[in-house]
């Protein structure tokens, strides 16, 4: 038999954990956005000189984070070369994953060289861990959700300065430890588990090469100046998901991201044969691996403690965090596992007895699931993004056909919804303001802290108005076939009975300054500011309504002399009145006093006890409202 | 240097669909001639304009919870302005809400016109039909309120207001 050409083998070596991750998340390629990604998409929007530039990129965010690289410059960048392309950001992830996936395999089989019967050998147990990691549980999100590319960029870095280190211990040339140096300051603008990355040094060399330990202790020295930064300086989230927690959850925290990493079909719909194999396959591999572990040890070989610890070591960041299981985490920690597992399977296939049998029936299992939960992922992920992307464009094609026309969505469904329309992905296009059709926002599950559903809220009436006066399109979206129906809907509008009421004013809504009283200031950023009293007009009460609802926000300079008493009532009656106390935004509640019913309409006043003074501006200014609604 | 080339090498082959393009989507408007449509079929999403309130997102491809109230809006067919025409809401009444709720009485009213209470004695499927006068009919639409006497109130396992199951609602000539 002829022999392969070694250069053969070696571009097959290369090349066959990357087209294996091809050829699992072909699909990826035409995922489009989706939720956070057009929070990130709209940071360029806030860049118009060198201040706002800063601000964009090191502003912490979300919980406190400054992952300049991989969020802030990635997003910036991409989405001025490509705006709302995402194959760019897709090429990008899986140009990174593939350099992972090479690094993966390169290191693994420098770290389990010598302990296998040849090269070869370690050869394929460092490729088989690159493929058993190209199916851990985040990989389908690392690689198909863009606001997940902090894990893909941090592992580029990590096994960057990770191989140039042993690159260094192999030659004692000094360019390489210049490449982890690099390689390791650049993963603080990625993503904050790079300050374990000392951590795994360490460990490397207590496991492997004792004599290089005390060369990893500088290592340290950025880390413990990362993490005095970020704990002491950075502003923390109140929000309950990021709430850091050292308490008994800890061990099941833990034993949950163990479990997604040793059979990730687990992280997905607790159900069903494929979660059952999970769930049995799951004990079964840690049962091997430990057993492997085991039989390495007594062999007083520790590499394998190297691999558990660096699982362990990345996963330590994120266990404080309960409230927040995510498949993504998972990542980076995973690689250690399957560099233990491509190790552990070539050695038991090698032993050709019962063990290699068994190692395989595992791997099977684990290959099986694996498989299934990223193709389902990949289609749910495709789906929705997709359908929000026809939205998205329909909708920008619709503006640019009617410049200054308002669009209004038919058919948006709580899935359509949670797809992103909280992270404002219309902002990002052509068009002059999104609503939903009236009504329809009441069939959709809106998250309060991101603002609700009130900016897409628009009364019968004011639709109809705007679609007389030629400044409203209406879109059907509850399919992917979107149909312009302006003419029908406006059919429909007009025989609603509905049509005069007045139950909802949104005051920075320009459409909706008809009824709004004479004292109220010009609308800026979607709000508007209030002097001492304003009043705003309601139809006369709907025998449904029980509640006043009120959004607002008190701006910190008037709550600087103490709180602010907000009185309202109704056509001379007292409503009811609250005292605001912190520099928040505001949802009030107030039962309708029965007196009220029966009035043909209702002129609502809100008092204020206090105004303030801005430095320049002679206004009296109160307070900044949003939404008034009766229920 | 040999491993650098593999990873360009490899982005690069990763990057070769970016040559392609997609169109991007555009409204269509075709359909659009301005009316409403006679017969809905609620799991329609296109006829969805014209379940005005009280009708919960389409379950199973095929039908809708209601709330107690809930308006539909239709067009009368051509000549039921003069001879009337007659109302059909295809319905079905769950073994659960059934059995918590017992029997339901359904009524509807159009254009100030009370077409008349039914009770339905039995969990099923079942049709409300009422002849509706010519005088109710007179427009280009005619908004049906119905309302159903009992409903399953919000629970713990689901928060909504549920009363009956409708699969079709409409208006067609005598």
């Amino acid at each position: 038999m002829t022999p392969v050409p070694p250069r053969l083998l070696r571009a097959a070596y290369f090349l066959a954990a990357p087209l294996f991750c091809m050829v699992l998340f072909w699909r990826a390629l035409s995922v489009w956005f989706l939720n956070d990604d057009f929070a990130w998409l709209g940071l360029r929007l806030q860049v118009h000189d060198v201040s706002s530039l800063i601000t964009a990129l090191f502003q912490p965010q979300a919980e406190g984070t400054v992952r300049f690289i991989s969020e802030r410059l990635y997003f910036l960048i991409f989405s001025t070369l490509f705006h709302l392309d995402a194959l760019p950001f897709r090429i990008c992830a899986l140009a990174t994953w593939f350099a992972n996936l090479t690094l993966a395999a390169a290191i693994g089989t420098r770290l389990i060289q010598s302990r296998l019967a040849g090269p070869a050998q370690s050869r394929a147990a460092g490729l088989l861990a690159a493929i058993l990691w190209t199916l851990n549980a985040g990989a389908p999100q690392t690689l198909m959700w863009a606001s997940s590319y902090n894990q893909d960029l941090c592992a580029l870095c990590i096994l960057l300065a990770f191989y140039a280190r042993l690159r260094w211990i192999e030659t004692d040339r000094r360019r390489w430890i210049a490449i982890e140096w690099a390689a390791y300051l650049a993963g603080f603008g990625v993503l904050e588990v790079m300050v374990m990355y000392p951590f795994i040094a360490a460990l490397h060399a207590l496991c492997v090469a004792r004599k290089r330990f005390f060369g990893t202790l500088p290592l340290l020295a950025p880390s413990a100046i990362f993490l005095a930064v970020h704990f002491f300086l950075i502003p923390k989230t109140t929000a309950p998901v990021y709430r850091v927690a050292f308490d008994a959850r800890l061990p099941s925290t833990l034993l949950n991201y163990l479990q997604w990493t040793l059979a990730p079909v687990l992280s997905g719909e607790p159900r069903g044969t494929w979660h059952t194999l999970g769930a049995v396959s799951a004990p079964l591999v840690g049962a091997a691996l430990l057993a492997f572990t085991a039989w390495r040890l007594h062999r007083r070989d520790f590499v394998p403690l190297f691999f558990i610890g660096w699982f362990v070591l990345f996963l330590i960041p994120i266990l404080p965090l309960p409230e927040h299981l995510t498949a993504y985490y998972v990542t980076i920690p995973s690689l250690g596992l399957a560099w233990l597992a491509g190790w552990a399977i070539v050695s038991a296939v090698r032993s050709e007895g019962p063990r290699a049998g068994l190692a395989l029936a595992l791997a099977a299992a684990y290959f099986a699931g694996s498989w299934y939960q990223a193709r389902l992922y990949e289609n749910w992920l495709y789906a929705r993004s997709n359908r929000l992307r026809i939205v998205v464009e329909s909708a920008d094609a619709a503006s640019r056909d009617h410049p200054g026309s308002a669009i209004l969505l038919a058919g948006v469904d709580n899935d359509l919804f949670g797809s992103g329309f909280q992270d404002s992905p219309f902002r990002l296009i052509a068009a002059e303001k999104i609503y939903m059709v009236p009504d329809s926002e009441k069939t959709v599950e809106a998250r309060p802290e991101l603002g609700g559903v009130t900016p897409y809220v628009i009364t019968p009436r004011n639709a109809l108005e705007m679609i007389d006066r030629g400044r409203a399109r209406v879109l059907d979206v509850s399919t992917n076939s979107v149909h312009d129906i302006t003419r029908t809907y406006a059919e429909a509008l007009r025989h609603d009975p509905q049509i005069a009421r007045r139950d909802f004013v949104d005051v920075g809504d320009p459409a909706y300054a008809g009824q709004l009283g004479d004292t109220w200031y010009k609308a800026e950023g979607g709000a508007r500011w209030m002097p001492k009293s304003a009043t705003v007009r309601f139809s006369g009460i709907a025998p449904s309504a029980r509640t006043l609802h009120v959004i607002g926000f008190a701006p910190p300079p008037i709550l600087a002399s103490g709180p602010v008493r907000i009185t309202l009532s109704g056509n001379g009656r007292e409503i009811g009145s609250a005292v605001i106390k912190s520099a928040e935004g505001f949802d009030l509640s107030f039962p309708l006093p029965q007196t009220l019913v029966g009035n043909p309409e209702i002129g609502l006043t809100v008092t204020l006890d206090k105004v303030l003074h801005l430095p320049g501006d002679n206004r009296d200014l109160g307070i900044v409202f949003g939404t008034f609604s009766i229920r | 240097m040999r491993m650098i080339s593999a990873i360009a090498l490899i982005a690069l082959v990763a990057m070769a669909p970016a040559c392609r393009t997609r169109k991007k989507a555009r409204p269509q408007a075709a359909e659009d001639d301005g009316q409403l449509a006679s017969i809905v079929n609620v799991a329609d999403p296109h006829a969805a304009i014209q379940l005005v309130r009280g009708f919960y997102p389409v379950e199973n491809d095929a039908w809708r919870w209601t709330t107690k109230n809930f308006t539909v809006m239709l067009r009368p067919p051509s000549g039921s302005a003069q001879n009337g025409a007659r109302l059909e809401l295809k319905f079905a009444i769950p073994d659960v809400i059934f059995d918590r709720v017992g029997p339901m009485t359904l009524g509807a009213r159009v254009n100030g016109v009370d077409l008349g209470p039914e009770t339905y004695s039995k969990a099923g499927e079942d049709a409300y039909t009422r002849d509706v006068p010519a005088s109710a009919l007179q427009g280009d639409a005619a908004t049906f309120d119905f309302s159903v006497n009992r409903s399953l109130p919000p629970g713990d396992k689901d928060q909504r207001e549920l009363a009956i199951i409708v699969t079709t609602v409409g208006l067609v000539l005598k």
